[in-house]
């Protein structure tokens, strides 16, 4: 039988597994790249940049809004953070799992 | 981790404060006991009792009376807080790996068996029977850092329920 730490911990790690899905499908649903601004003959001209494989591309985008390019920075911004969450949180299956592995009810 | 854990619960209080929905909420469970240590500035306050879980639930205790529309999953997004569903019924929770936002409000009448909507809050709630023995009796706690925002308290009550 189980003991109840270990329960906790499993349930524990039910809820990171799922969070750890989670941060997955956010990062999968933010739009990837980020933008790089081209001054010609002084002319404002944004590019969105995404790496694909080995090669990185640019993509014209024109001349934003400033919504445009804070919506951008906000998606950049949000993308960051969902990846050092999702670093975290895979921290704490290692850990729940590593701690589960242990034979001996606790 | 811990020190993460309460900055992080703070900012939660401050933007629900910000966003005014603070007063339409009762915090409840384990996460009280670290509000209790400004309540009981009087009496030696022992640090090794607030054994905390990563949940923190907050009671509406008057859902129907909400009238200020506020999208609780945008006002937190930034915090990385993202939106999980937990049963095939579809309660909602926010999750964060340092904590994990549940509401509940109170079962009345036959009950339901689904998540209770909050369409003004943009989340749903779990009805649970009998949490009107926590609402009823609710101690007001002026935190420190909520004293530096109109002098507002936040309202907590543990119990085990």
């Amino acid at each position: 039988m189980r003991g109840v730490i270990k329960g906790v911990l499993a349930e524990e790690l039910q809820n990171s597994l799922r969070m750890k899905k989670g941060y997955e499908d956010a990062l999968r649903k933010l739009p990837k790249g980020c933008l790089a601004l081209r001054e010609i003959k002084n002319h404002k001209y944004y590019y969105l940049v995404i790496r694909k494989g080995k090669k990185v591309k640019y993509i014209y985008k024109g001349k934003l809004s400033e919504e445009e390019i804070k919506q951008y920075e906000r998606e950049k911004l949000l993308r960051a953070k969902y990846r050092k969450l999702l670093s975290q949180v895979k921290r704490q299956i290692r850990f729940l799992r590593s701690s589960l592995r242990g034979k001996e009810a606790i | 981790m811990e020190k993460k854990q309460y900055e992080l619960c703070l900012e939660i209080f401050k933007r629900f404060h910000d966003a005014g929905i603070l007063d339409n909420l009762i915090l409840v469970g384990s996460w009280c006991l670290y509000f209790y240590k400004d309540y009981f500035v009087n009496i030696p306050y022992i640090k090794h009792i607030d054994i905390k879980t990563r949940d923190i639930d907050f009671l509406l205790y008057e859902p129907a009376k909400i009238t200020r529309s506020v999208d609780i999953p945008s006002l937190l997004q930034n915090l990385g807080f993202i939106v999980t569903l937990t049963s095939r019924k579809g309660y909602i929770r926010l999750e964060h790996p340092e904590l994990l936002i549940e509401f509940l409000v109170s079962e009345k009448g036959r009950g339901i068996d689904a998540p209770y909507p909050l369409p003004k809050l943009g989340i749903n709630a779990v009805a649970l029977r009998f949490v009107n023995i926590l609402s009823d009796n609710i101690i007001r706690v002026n935190s420190a850092f909520l004293i530096l925002h109109n002098n507002r308290g936040v309202l907590t009550r543990s119990g085990v329920l």
